[in-house]
């Protein structure tokens, strides 16, 4: 029960986060800044969402598909914001 | 499912009938690449609804991900050919003159109508009530040699079926291997090639990790979600990595045994086949008992033959070397 509770706030609290990053990714300025907010949903929002189903795994092999999930996540979402940041660091730095 | 699955559904339909519209009539080429990207992913969370993991994997793998590599690989291509900038090129493409365009959608609209009619036909004659084919797949589980029903359908009962579906990969290896007439040498490819110390890092990281997620789908299949071609695919994608970040991959190999990693899973499916219909006397039709293993021999090498056709497909075009013993005709 007070498993399912923990759950719910971890899952609340991810989607928070996603929500935030979606909004953040439609409406502010630039590249860069964009690229802050969609990082801060796929690596703290599914942080978090992932902890919520930690909490409901059934079995240890479960519990450990699912971090690895989650430390894949943050290793593929670090490099494609350095990618693309880069590209358009490069983009700006040519002359055009 | 309840209420909030259904709302859930609801919005997964409508969110897909809206990016497909959109896809067709968005004015960038690159967006509607990005809308099929993502229609492709929300087509892969439309399988997980409809409780059919297997399809699911296939198609984001598939249908998103490298369909979206090879889009995006051949968009820069276009863009970027002879140094044209990008606006020019893509306007020559896309813009054709008013009557043809006209021309282009009433044939497409024939097209779709004369596919849709047959379509509904048949989605009013089908049962909605009842369990369709389940029970009879259920019944016959034991005599199959594995123990998840897809892949008993996939290498089993409709092995046929499958045999074709690596004859059609196989053919479209073959079209666009025909049609490379590129110079290749000029064209750039999408990600920049001098060694990157961050995507060094990632390849090293990642490479164990991928190799041992396509060995596991592979075994997977025969008890659960997962077999040949999500296994396939996963090998693919590792090895389109590598070669993105700098790695050479497909060039290490003899051009030798990449024609034979071409061709070893259609072809080992054709000779089980020949063989079941000399000792069986039916073409795939194994004998008691041995179906199990010859279906994990068939799991093995398709998977490996649709890895190395996927790879090719999307880097065929930028892996001159390859083609070292058949020089440009020009």
């Amino acid at each position: 029960m007070i498993l399912n509770l923990f759950s719910i706030v971890f899952g609340l609290l991810g989607a928070v986060f996603f929500l935030a990053g979606t909004i953040g990714m439609l409406r502010f300025p630039d590249v860069f800044c964009r690229l802050h907010a969609q990082t801060k949903a796929d690596n703290q929002g599914l942080g978090f969402i992932i902890t919520a189903l930690l909490l409901q795994a059934d079995s240890v092999w479960v519990a450990l598909k699912l971090i690895l999930i989650w430390l894949v996540m943050l290793l593929a979402s670090a490099n494609i914001s350095y990618l693309i940041g880069r590209y358009k660091l490069r983009q700006h730095s040519e002359p055009e | 499912m309840g209420p909030v699955g259904g709302v859930f559904d609801g919005l997964l339909a409508l969110v897909l009938l809206v990016l497909s519209i959109r896809l067709l009539f968005v004015s960038s080429l690159f967006h509607a690449v990005v809308l099929f990207i993502a229609l492709g992913l929300l087509m892969g969370l439309t399988w997980v609804r409809l409780q059919a993991p297997d399809v699911a994997l296939a198609e984001a793998a598939i249908g998103a991900a490298l369909t979206g590599v090879l889009f995006i690989d051949l968009l820069y291509k276009l863009t970027h050919r002879n140094n044209i900038r990008s606006s020019v090129s893509e306007r020559l493409i896309y813009e054709q003159t008013m009557p043809r365009r006209w021309l282009t959608a009433c044939l497409s609209a024939l097209v779709c109508i004369a596919l849709l009619a047959p379509l509904l036909m048949v989605a009013a004659q089908s049962p909605t009530t009842g369990a369709g084919l389940t029970p009879a797949v259920s019944a016959a589980m034991a005599a199959t040699g594995v123990t998840h029903e897809v892949t008993a359908v996939l290498l089993n009962f409709r092995s046929f079926d499958t045999l074709l579906e690596l004859t059609v990969l196989f053919v479209a290896v073959l079209a666009a291997l025909t049609l490379r007439v590129m110079d290749t040498s000029s064209l750039p490819t999408a990600i920049p090639k001098p060694p990157d110390p961050l995507m060094d890092g990632l390849w090293r990281l990642l490479l164990p990790l991928l190799v041992a997620v396509s060995g596991y789908l592979l075994w997977l299949g025969s008890f659960t979600s997962g077999g040949a071609f999500q296994s396939g695919i996963v090998m693919a994608a590792t090895i389109i990595l590598l070669s993105l970040t700098g790695q050479r991959t497909l060039e290490l190999l003899p051009p030798l045994v990449w024609r034979a990693l071409l061709v070893v899973g259609l072809l080992n499916f054709i000779v089980v086949g020949a063989a079941m219909l000399m000792l069986e006397g039916a073409f795939l039709q194994y004998p008691q008992g041995w179906a199990g293993g010859l279906i994990l021999l068939l799991e093995v090498t398709a998977s490996l033959t649709i890895a190395t056709a996927l790879v090719t497909l999307v880097l065929g075009l930028s892996v001159p070397a390859m083609f070292k013993r058949y020089p440009d005709p020009r």
